[in-house]
């Protein structure tokens, strides 16, 4: 054996060695799709317009409190028409100055337009489009937490599509996706706020709101103050109605979601389910002036999702509180541990919709296997018989290729942690067939060679080289369709892709290097070869 | 030695005006089943609730139907689909014009529940859920990937061979994509994400058998120097010394998928219907649209060359067919 020869079996052995190394056992060391080993594919549409709003919101409050403590009198301060701007009214013009530098520090970069004693401040456009798009980002981490909460393993999420403002969540195995979903979308945003009471109450402690909004409004004389919101509490009582309390509350909130530390499931003293929260230091000190202040009154605890502002609970505040406290709100253990869980990882700062949910479970997955991977191995085996009986021995040469093959795409695929699909497994199967023409040309040109009466060995030489030119245009023009195919394709489909492509290349390297090879090693060093068994 | 074809001689290029005829009978056969019939078109394109699950016991499709149009899900597909023994059943829902529509497939599960009595569901198979939205972008997607994917092909022959090479291989792959979509539209079979992909990669097959024999072509034309008195017969030629590959190939490929079609499972079955047709049409029109092409281009050629000459004498215009570079 020559030198080069023993080089030659010694690459094919190798590449074969590190190929089943890689994918054995392929049980472990294959990625399913969730198509096939079951779970929830996800995708969201991520609302920016909300992030804006509360971005405004944050300012409303900001300046709100400042206003307060530096007690620059003013009437009203609320969001603009549009909601990009704020508006405050009835500002003290002899205070302007002090007000300018609140904004200053406040909304530095914001258009400012003062009007006697209205003011008009409004968000530029490249201050929105960073909002925007920080709140995708912030979205995006929040949902990695939150699943990573959950316990998947494995999952994948992250931003897709050309605006960016979708993001796919990806969750192998998973057996409630409507649990996931909820847990995913929910904004959780949490504020604290103040009660305010309507003029003439005296019993701050035992006063409960009415059941409409209309009442409320009554009671503060047919409108609400400017710096006051209304939002509802709903209890279901343990006869099963539904008892609905609109609280009037001060817009501006003494601390919210974004200022907690942690937070988890934990007991009251009568052993029913709350959430325990730490805030943060600098947190710690305004709910402690805040509490104050509302001392033997009550305070709301507000979450807010993309449907709105709802009370969880408004409790009497017995103490001034600082860094720790704990919310109530007739929780089962899972609400609260739910609760925590989105408290811990944060709010999101959009409007989450799922626009695209596929869920296959894990009995399907198996079934798909086994009909995926019976059809393939009998798909094999046809073409295999076939070049069997066909090309006889050279058959068994073409065989040997094909199954080689096989094996590298699989340890491709390990190594680079592709995902099989179901037209994965279809696209491997299909790659056989389409290798098998690479196989086929040359032994048909080899054929022809023979026919035209040259010797065997100039004759495999011949069908070889002259078979090689059209080998790789017809893999080029497959793979241009397979370089499409995973543009316009996504999960599945991608696989799909990436399974034909692997194999298509491997085959060029198994149809005619390792085909090569095996004949050169059959034939030997034997000078004539008298016929040659095709 | 086995063989397919003993040194055949078959004139291909004799009847090429009948099979252009017969092609362009089926493409507007093909056309009309499109117009008349139309495709049907998966959740991923119309939007919509598809839930997959089984019964303990025999499940009451009508039953389940109009537990369906009860809770307000009219227009509802509900079909057995697997074994029998196994109580599986396939259920479609549309969009529900206006509603909050993320949850409408756990909402179906729930009506369905709601309406089990005495035969209980086993196990929630799979559901899947597609706002509208998503499917008006995979339509334009699909359709931008497989006319890319034509474009693709077309530059790629241009560069190895010639502009008009490219042409024909491309026309063929329009006549192959259309009566393959009849075919498909006829047989009842849904339009999917998988399906497309069928589609793309049918492109890419049919597209080798064509230049398997376009290489035989421009090989034949060299080893004249470029010069034939014939181009029809030199195609001929080079049709028949590739037949037995065309054919052994396509036969291979298609046996692959004709497993997949049989045995692959409900899930690839609509896939591999395109390819199991798609490879038969694709290997009729490489051997009967494609090579053709060229002699139909040059005879147009001629022709228009012909005129000028009545206008301005001029050389005879030579038979010579352009190689191309590589």
């Amino acid at each position: 054996m020559s030198s080069t020869m023993t080089w030659k079996l010694a690459l094919i052995a190798g590449a074969v060695g590190v190929s089943i190394w890689l994918f054995y056992p392929p049980k472990d060391k294959i990625n399913l799709g969730l198509d096939l080993q079951g779970g929830s594919h996800l995708v969201a549409q991520v609302d920016t317009s909300v992030a804006v709003k509360s971005e405004i919101d944050v300012a409303i409050n900001r300046i709100g409190q400042m206003l307060k403590e530096k007690t620059i009198p003013y009437t009203a301060i609320e969001s603009s028409a549009d909601g990009l701007g704020i508006n405050i009214k009835g500002v003290d013009t002899a205070r302007a100055k002090d007000l300018r530098e609140i904004l200053d520090t406040n909304v530095p970069r914001w258009t400012v337009t003062p009007l006697e004693s209205d003011w008009s401040i409004r968000m530029p456009d490249a201050i929105r489009q960073q909002v925007e798009a920080a709140s995708i980002d912030t979205t995006l981490t929040v949902m990695r937490q939150r699943v990573d909460e959950l316990g998947v393993k494995e999952p994948i999420i992250q931003k897709q599509g050309t605006s960016g403002d979708r993001i796919v969540v990806e969750l192998p195995g998973i057996k409630d996706p409507e649990h996931a979903k909820g847990v995913l979308q929910d904004q959780a945003m949490l504020e604290w706020k103040a009660v305010v009471y309507p003029p003439g109450v005296s019993d701050f402690e035992g006063w409960i709101p009415p059941a409409t909004k209309e009442a409320v409004t009554q009671l503060f004389g047919g409108a609400v103050p400017p710096n006051v919101e209304l939002a509802p509490e709903v209890r279901t009582e343990s006869n099963g109605t539904k008892l609905e309390m609109w609280w009037p509350l001060e817009k501006v909130a003494a601390i919210s979601g974004g200022d907690l530390r942690t937070a988890r499931r934990g007991a009251d003293n009568m052993q029913r389910n709350v959430v325990d929260f730490i805030l943060s230091p600098e947190a710690g000190k305004r709910f402690q002036a805040a509490t104050r202040t509302n001392i033997h009154k009550k305070m709301a605890i507000v979450l807010g999702s993309a449907s709105g502002k709802v009370v969880i609970s408004a409790p009497v505040i017995n103490d001034v509180i600082s860094d720790r406290g704990q919310i109530s709100g007739r929780f089962d253990v899972a609400g609260a541990e739910d609760l925590a869980l989105k408290l811990r990882s944060g709010a999101i700062p959009t409007a989450v919709t799922f626009i695209e949910e596929r869920t296959v479970g894990p009995s399907l997955g198996k079934d798909s296997i086994r009909a995926g991977v019976l059809a393939s191995l009998l798909g094999f085996a046809g073409v295999a018989i076939f070049m069997l009986i066909y090309y006889r021995l050279s058959g068994v040469n073409a065989v040997i290729a094909l199954l080689m093959n096989v094996v590298l795409v699989l340890g491709a695929m390990a190594y680079f942690g592709s995902t099989l699909t179901l037209p994965g497994i279809a696209g491997l199967i299909l790659t056989v067939g389409m290798a098998v023409d690479s196989n086929v040309l040359i032994f048909e040109r080899i054929r022809e060679e023979l026919r035209l009466g040259k010797a065997v060995r100039t004759a495999i030489d011949q069908g070889f080289s002259r078979a090689f030119g059209t080998i790789v245009d017809t893999h080029v023009t497959t793979i241009v369709s397979a370089f499409f195919l995973f543009t316009y394709g996504t999960g599945p489909v991608r696989g799909f892709a990436v399974t034909l492509v692997i194999g298509l290349l491997f085959s060029m390297f198994t149809a005619v290097f390792v085909s090569r090879v095996i004949y050169d090693l059959v034939l030997g060093d034997r000078r004539n070869v008298e016929s040659l068994s095709i | 030695m086995l063989q397919l074809f003993h040194n055949p001689k078959i004139d291909f290029m004799g009847k090429r005006r009948l099979w252009i005829v017969v092609s362009l009978t089926l493409i507007a056969i093909s056309l009309g089943i499109l117009f008349t019939k139309g495709i049907r078109r998966g959740i991923e394109f119309e939007g919509g609730a598809e839930v997959q699950l089984t019964y303990t016991g025999a499940p009451d499709v009508a039953g389940v139907r109009d537990a369906l149009a009860r809770a307000g899900y009219n227009g509802a597909v509900v079909t057995t689909i697997g074994k029998p023994e196994e109580h599986e059943i396939y259920v479609r829902v549309p969009l529900v014009p206006g509603a909050k529509e993320q949850d409408l497939a756990p909402k179906v599960v729930a009506s369905l529940r709601e309406a089990q009595g005495s035969n209980p569901i086993k196990e929630v198979r799979s559901q899947s859920y597609i706002g509208p939205t998503v499917g008006r972008e995979l339509v334009k997607k699909a359709l931008g990937a497989v006319i890319g994917s034509m474009a693709g092909m077309l530059v790629y022959i241009w560069i190895r061979f010639e502009f008009q090479w490219g042409l024909a291989g491309v026309i063929a792959l329009v006549h192959d994509t259309i009566i393959t979509l009849g075919l498909f539209s006829l047989f009842g079979y849904e339009m999917s994400l998988p399906v497309v992909a069928a589609f793309l990669t049918l492109v890419g097959y049919s597209m080798n058998d064509t230049v398997v024999i376009f290489d035989r072509i421009r090989e034949n034309l060299r080893a004249k120097g470029g010069t034939v008195s014939s181009l029809p017969d030199l195609i001929n030629t080079s049709m028949n010394q590739t037949l037995s590959r065309t054919i052994l190939t396509s036969l291979l490929t298609w046996i692959t998928c004709a497993f997949l079609f049989a045995l692959g499972g409900p899930a690839l079955r609509d896939f591999s219907f395109v390819m199991v047709v798609g490879i038969v049409v694709g290997t009729y029109s490489s051997i009967y649209i494609a090579s053709p092409f060229l002699v139909v281009w040059q005879e147009w050629l001629g022709a228009r060359a012909k005129q000028k000459a009545a206008v301005a004498p001029q050389k005879p215009v030579a038979k010579k067919v352009r190689t191309g570079k590589a």
